[in-house]
């Protein structure tokens, strides 16, 4: 499973990779519940991540410094927020790094003045999800592509799949896979509106 | 007389001969564990000098020096600068060692020449208890009880150098006691009572005769702390923080060599997990010197 696309260099040392995508996940922008933040547009996001935006008082908030929260290097979420919404750029590197969704999660949960970002599948009661250039993420605005931050998840095989592999992945492409996907706030591949 | 000597000597032959074999079997199969092991060495260096040298060479010595890191998995499109994280890696582990020793060998000399027996019967299984935590459960502590306390108190992120430098002090804590208690306790007796006769108080002997006898060890068990600290990597990985910058302030976030490498290991392809080797290669060349150094202060031995 990858919730990053293949990179050119991924595919030129593994030509045979096939990705076929099972579902697309929306990437939250999340705060802690005690900011009074609600809405950021992706240009505000971009310079809050980039280190453009260095206080929450810059967009509207607190007279507080932004304690930015990201994941390491290579993680699919990290990836698709350097190109959805930094469009390429660069982190600044005054951030901190957790190693895994349920790390950024409670770091952000304890600290009023953190920003990170992460599944929206993972988004619970402890967290605030952002609006983005005033689109709530959910389940809706995913599929039809409204919440511009989210990405596909791929399942990865090295040639066409056969066997085991390609029973699991027509099972998880089957009605019954994709329940199973929308039950956890991912967006079946049948809802998505055409891109 | 005489037929009995060559009996028992032919007995006590037969039984050295089967002893002689179990003997020697044992001997073999204990070479073999002695080969295997260092074989694993060999075989877990040449390992991460295959996958990690090609690289070192490609980047030269700005992987060493330069502050940027960008890893790809395509060697042209990434900026490969360690340098903060080597700072980290030092700064992290200095600073434990600074607070556990005083503490350490304090401790040690408590042990070893004042505590009274049932004081050491329940002090010295806690310390080996400490060495016994698992180094997640100190992460852990550290993350829900250290970091909140520092974000608390001085701002920021709280994860920071100051909340690795409390809990690393602690895992380093059991390595530096026990073996400097060790090697003060084995300190020649003749050294103490000579100088309690000419008159010196118990303190007095502590400080001018069993410490310095003890040093050597004193030195190596700091040395061996310090190996502990700067190999440790989850603990550190969960209260750092994991920021690739020079930290301005003891309360700013930081990275270490080992949480870098287990923190991008798991997503790495291409040159960035070649580019992850060749930090692992830098870590083992920091690990052989302080080893070394280990061996070397181990062997100075003061005269007795």
């Amino acid at each position: 499973m990858s919730s990053a696309n293949l990179s050119a260099s991924q595919k030129s040392q593994y030509p045979n990779l096939k990705a076929v995508p099972i579902a697309v996940d929306g990437i939250a922008i999340i705060v802690n519940p005690q900011n009074n933040i609600s809405n950021l547009t992706t240009n505000q996001t971009r310079d809050i991540f980039t280190g453009n935006i260095t206080n929450w008082n810059q967009v509207g908030g607190s007279d507080a410094k932004i304690n930015v929260v990201n994941r390491e290097e290579g993680s699919g979420t990290r990836d698709g927020i350097q190109k959805i919404v930094l469009k390429g750029g660069n982190f600044s590197t005054g951030g901190i790094t957790q190693s895994s969704t349920g790390a950024v999660r409670s770091y952000v949960a304890g600290d009023s003045n953190a920003i990170g970002y992460i599944s929206f599948a993972e988004v619970d009661n402890s967290v605030k999800a952002l609006n983005i250039n005033s689109v709530a993420p959910t389940y809706d605005t995913i599929a039809n592509g409204t919440y511009p931050v989210q990405r596909y998840f791929l399942l990865v095989t090295n040639g066409d799949p056969t066997g085991n592999a390609k029973a699991f992945i027509d099972f998880t492409l089957s009605p019954a896979g994709q329940a199973i996907l929308k039950a956890d706030k991912e967006v079946a591949i049948s809802d998505v509106s055409a891109k | 007389m005489i037929s009995i000597k060559p009996n028992r000597a032919g007995r006590s032959l037969r039984r050295s001969a089967t002893q002689d074999i179990k003997g020697r079997t044992i001997e073999l199969l204990l070479l073999l564990c002695g080969i295997s092991s260092v074989c694993a060495i060999f075989l877990i260096i040449i390992f991460i000098f295959a996958e990690g040298l090609p690289f070192l060479i490609q980047a030269g010595p700005n992987f060493l020096i330069s502050s940027v890191w960008q890893p790809t998995d395509n060697f042209a499109d990434g900026l490969w600068g360690i340098f903060p994280i080597i700072i980290g890696s030092l700064l992290v582990t200095v600073g434990a060692v600074a607070i556990g020793t005083p503490l350490g060998v304090a401790c040690a000399i408590f042990l070893a020449e004042i505590a009274p027996a049932p004081v050491r019967r329940i002090l010295v299984p806690s310390v080996n208890a400490l060495a016994g935590v698992p180094s997640v459960v100190y992460g852990f502590f550290g993350l829900l009880v250290v970091v909140p306390w520092i974000r608390g108190q001085f701002g920021g992120f709280g994860t920071s150098v100051l909340a690795s430098w409390l809990i690393l002090f602690i895992m380093i804590l059991p390595t530096i006691i026990s073996i400097s208690t060790d090697s003060i306790r084995a300190v020649p007796k003749e050294f103490k009572e000579g100088s309690l006769a000419i008159g010196a108080t118990h303190w007095q002997t502590i400080r001018s005769v069993l410490v310095p006898a003890a040093s050597s060890g004193i030195i190596a068990s700091v040395i061996l702390g310090m190996g502990r600290a700067i190999g440790e990597t989850m603990a550190v990985l969960m209260v750092a923080g994991n920021s690739i910058t020079i930290p301005n302030s003891i309360f700013a976030p930081t990275s270490t060599l080992t949480a870098q490498i287990a923190l991008e290991m798991g997503y790495a392809t291409g040159a960035h997990r070649e580019a992850l080797f060749a930090m692992g290669i830098v870590l083992f060349a920091f690990i052989m010197i302080l080893t070394g150094l280990a061996n070397l202060a181990s062997r100075r031995r003061i005269a007795y």
